[in-house]
């Protein structure tokens, strides 16, 4: 018998109003070890964190806000508008479908108690859905949910299919719940985890096996490694001082991706490990034709536009587009630069890079599509310089410098790469809301309300509004982007589920009582979309008081 | 192979009955003639409809078989049917279903039954009061409600049968005593329900027709029409309604 999915929901109502990450890190450690079955432990620990897939699992729901709407009309009886101001005054679906459920007076002829199984089961075939009349049934589908959840069910269901449970569970916590629960150390699990991606798996081999067995993961092909990031620099000097010898590269301004190769087929993902593969069939293609089978390859893929590389929001834009690809592909031309390889017949994560970067220039036959990325090994300053400016005049971002001795440890930002950049401070930060323009703009959403992260309680606070940066081009985009994220309207105003994160420019950070932030920006710029940022990994609170307090004594000084 | 001839107003009257709870539903062609059933996507309420093999002017089943129905599609068809048309149905694989009728064929696609909603299992209901009626009167008396009201509430003693409706400053009550049903056990009975679906299912009903109604307390309802000459038998049953205190 799985477990029922009204004692998840209870669960999640205790964690709820948790604030203290230890007690929150114990009570989950506590429910996870009494969990049996395999798979609700696998689902619970992916439900907690408001994912139904791994991130880079091509399956997802591809059900809206409008969905939900549609289905809980259909059960409670009460139409669209009368939901709509539900969830204005509640400011969360999960909340307003908790209601709804319960002022139900009419009563239905079946109910069937809702499992953790039955609910994977539903998502599944949700989630298998497409094409004419998908709609429809997904509708039907979760209507189905409905019907048999209570209201405290009701509430977590509509924030799991809307993937923010609103619990302030990260992956930390359940890393350390993981480790806990089933007494291994939560290194072994961050390494497991860092591999694997997918800590419902994790979690089953602790449970199943223990330390061993999380010791014996390895990088399988086809499943997404956390990519090995880069700290900033702080000077050349101590780079050579610290590494010796310095692998330096360009650093592009381009889009990371890590490409699998084997088994006949290829698969390429994100930074943020969505599967993008089919964004880019030209780079699947020549790395088929050009790289030997067997590998795991990391690298940067870059736009160019009669020889010259175009900004890394056209690189992105064409991940976004993952249906209209044979149109735009004809616009611009994608390049991809190995620098680095994970997999070879075989893990080699734990060979030091200098030969790592052997085996990568035996496996790839360079073309005019595939390159590997040049480096040069040295101690000098000036040499390391000189690749700096190369890179900038070319249009690329700075540089990479690189420890030759150190292995590629997933998901790492560690002193064995480092970037050396253009300072130019910007903000990464989650678009909350919006307000649609006016005149020649009234069609367009033409500014939008962001939001800083408080990492302890995972809530979203305002810093500002955007409303500069963007072309007409731009307005019309974004628009289309956001349009499936909208909550509800109030006038011009709109709400959004936060899913985009946008990176602002700014001239100064100020305090103010008017955000709950306690900061506002001062004249923000949009930048660009953060395509390979989840609201997960946008800027906190505390970056910001951080960036205050450097600004005030910049001023001083 | 089946290829079933059928009174143009039987079948008409049937899809009618199925489409005013869903879209799409099983048929089931058995010995003993037509059988469908579903239940609405909010579970409130199930539609039976049983044809039996009598009502049917030709009835050729070789073997027994379920098809996936796209009822609404269906029910789309037969609308320009009238009451003496003959309707034939035939379906000679698992993908197509053809419904003619005058000089025009229709080929209508078949639904992987797995994929339709699962069929319910007909609940077993205790319900003392048992009420038989014409179909016309019941009929006109949930229309005046709906004018006034999202629910009524029906209830049974001794002095007869009940139908009640409150509006904001309306009010509807629809009686008939033991003289004027055609069937009544004289128990209690009292449950509220939705007009929203009870409208839907009196459409198929005219006056002549008969309905049996099972009433319980504060419990479904179960309301069975003999429609189109007694050849087609249509039950509806309904959840009820919590009543406010």
């Amino acid at each position: 018998m799985s477990l029922k999915f009204r004692e998840f929901a209870e669960f999640c109502s205790i964690l709820e109003r948790i604030s203290s990450t230890l007690e929150m890190t114990a009570r989950i450690a506590t429910f996870i070890k009494k969990i049996e079955d395999d798979n609700d432990l696998y689902n619970v620990i992916l439900f907690l964190m408001g994912q139904v897939y791994p991130t880079w699992d091509e399956r997802e729901l591809g059900v809206g806000v409008g969905l939900i709407y549609e289905a809980l009309k259909v059960v409670s009886g009460v139409d669209r508008r009368r939901i709509e101001q539900l969830v204005k005054e509640y400011g969360d679906l999960g909340l307003a479908a908790e209601k709804l459920i319960r002022g139900k007076s009419q009563m239905t002829l079946f109910a069937e108690e809702l499992t953790i199984a039955k609910v994977r089961e539903i998502f599944d075939k949700i989630a298998s859905l497409e094409g004419e009349g998908s709609q429809k049934r997904k509708i039907m589908l979760l209507t189905d949910l409905y019907v048999s959840a209570t209201p405290i069910e009701a509430r977590y269901l509509t924030r799991l299919v809307l993937g923010e449970m609103r619990l302030g569970v990260g992956e930390g916590i359940i890393r350390d719940a993981i480790a806990r629960a089933f007494l291994v150390d939560p290194e072994l699990v961050e390494r497991a985890y860092m591999i694997t991606n997918d800590l419902g798996r994790v979690a089953v081999v602790a449970k199943n096996r223990g330390k061993e067995g999380l010791k014996e993961l390895k990088i399988e092909l086809h499943v997404p490694v956390r990519m090995m990031l880069a700290q900033v620099a702080e000077s050349i000097e101590e780079a050579i001082r610290e590494m010796k010898n310095v692998a330096v590269e360009w650093k592009f301004d381009g889009s990371r991706v890590q490409v699998h190769w084997g088994n006949g087929k290829v698969t390429i993902y994100s930074r943020r490990l969505e599967n993008v593969t089919k964004a880019l069939p030209e780079i699947v293609e020549a790395v088929k034709r050009c790289v030997k089978e067997g590998v795991i390859l990391d690298g940067e893929v870059i736009a160019v536009k009669d020889g010259k590389p175009m900004p890394f929001q056209h690189v992105l834009r064409r991940f976004r587009r993952k249906h209209e690809i044979t149109k735009v592909m004809g616009e611009i031309s994608l390049i991809v630069y190995f620098f680095d390889i994970l997999y070879n017949d075989g893990e080699v994560i734990d060979l030091p890079l200098e030969e790592r970067r052997k085996i990568l220039e035996s496996v790839v036959k360079e073309n005019e599509i595939v390159r590997i990325a040049n480096q040069i090994v040295t101690n000098r300053k000036d040499e390391i310089e000189r690749v700096f400016r190369e890179a900038l005049d070319a249009g690329h971002e700075g540089a990479m410098l690189k420890n030759p001795k150190s292995p590629y440890i997933p998901g790492k930002r560690g002193k064995h790469w480092l970037k050396l950049k253009e300072v130019m401070e910007t903000l990464d930060l989650v678009v909350i809301g919006g307000e649609w323009g006016e005149g020649r703009r009234s069609h367009l959403i033409s500014s939008f309300e962001l939001a800083c992260r408080d990492p302890v309680t995972g809530k979203l606070l305002p810093v500002g509004k955007v409303g500069t940066g963007f072309t007409d081009e731009d307005l019309e985009e974004l628009t289309e982007l956001f349009k499936p994220l909208i909550e509800y309207e109030e006038g011009r105003k709109i709400k959004f589920q936060p899913k985009i994160v946008f990176e602002v420019a700014y001239q100064e950070i100020q305090k103010s009582p008017k955000y709950e932030s306690g900061f506002a920006l001062r004249f923000p710029r949009f930048i660009r979309v953060r395509d390979d940022k989840s609201p997960e990994e946008a800027d906190t609170i505390e970056r910001i008081a951080k960036l205050y307090e450097s600004q005030l004594k910049k001023k001083k000084a | 192979m089946i290829d079933a001839i059928i009174g143009g107003e039987v079948i008409k009257t049937a899809t009618k009955a199925i489409v005013s709870l869903v879209s799409e539903a099983r048929f089931h062609f058995k010995e003993e003639g037509l059988h469908s059933r579903a239940v609405d996507p909010a579970n409130v309420a199930m539609v039976i409809v049983d044809i039996p093999r009598e009502s049917f002017d030709a009835y050729r089943v070789d073997e027994e078989k379920t098809v996936g129905v796209d009822v609404n599609r269906v029910y789309d068809i037969l609308k320009t049917v009238k009451k003496k048309d003959l309707v034939e149905i035939k379906i000679e694989d698992e993908s197509h279903m053809k419904v003619k009728f005058g000089s025009v064929e229709y080929t209508v696609a078949l639904i992987d039954p797995s994929a339709i909603r699962k069929e319910p299992k007909i609940p077993e209901l205790d319900l003392p009061a048992k009420i038989v009626l014409d179909a016309g009167e019941f009929k006109k008396a949930i229309q005046a409600a709906d004018k006034i009201a999202d629910h009524v509430i029906f209830r049974s003693d001794e002095t007869g049968f009940y139908i009640e409706a409150e509006g904001d400053i309306d009010k509807i009550t629809f009686h008939m005593g033991e003289m004027e049903l055609i069937e009544f056990n004289r128990e209690s009975a009292r449950s509220m329900f939705s007009v929203e679906y009870l409208k839907e299912f009196v459409k198929i009903a005219g006056s002549g027709d008969i309905v049996t109604i099972h009433l319980g307390n504060n419990y479904p309802v179960r309301l069975i029409f003999d429609v189109a000459d007694g050849k087609l038998k249509v039950e509806y049953i309904l959840a009820p309604r919590i009543e406010a205190e």
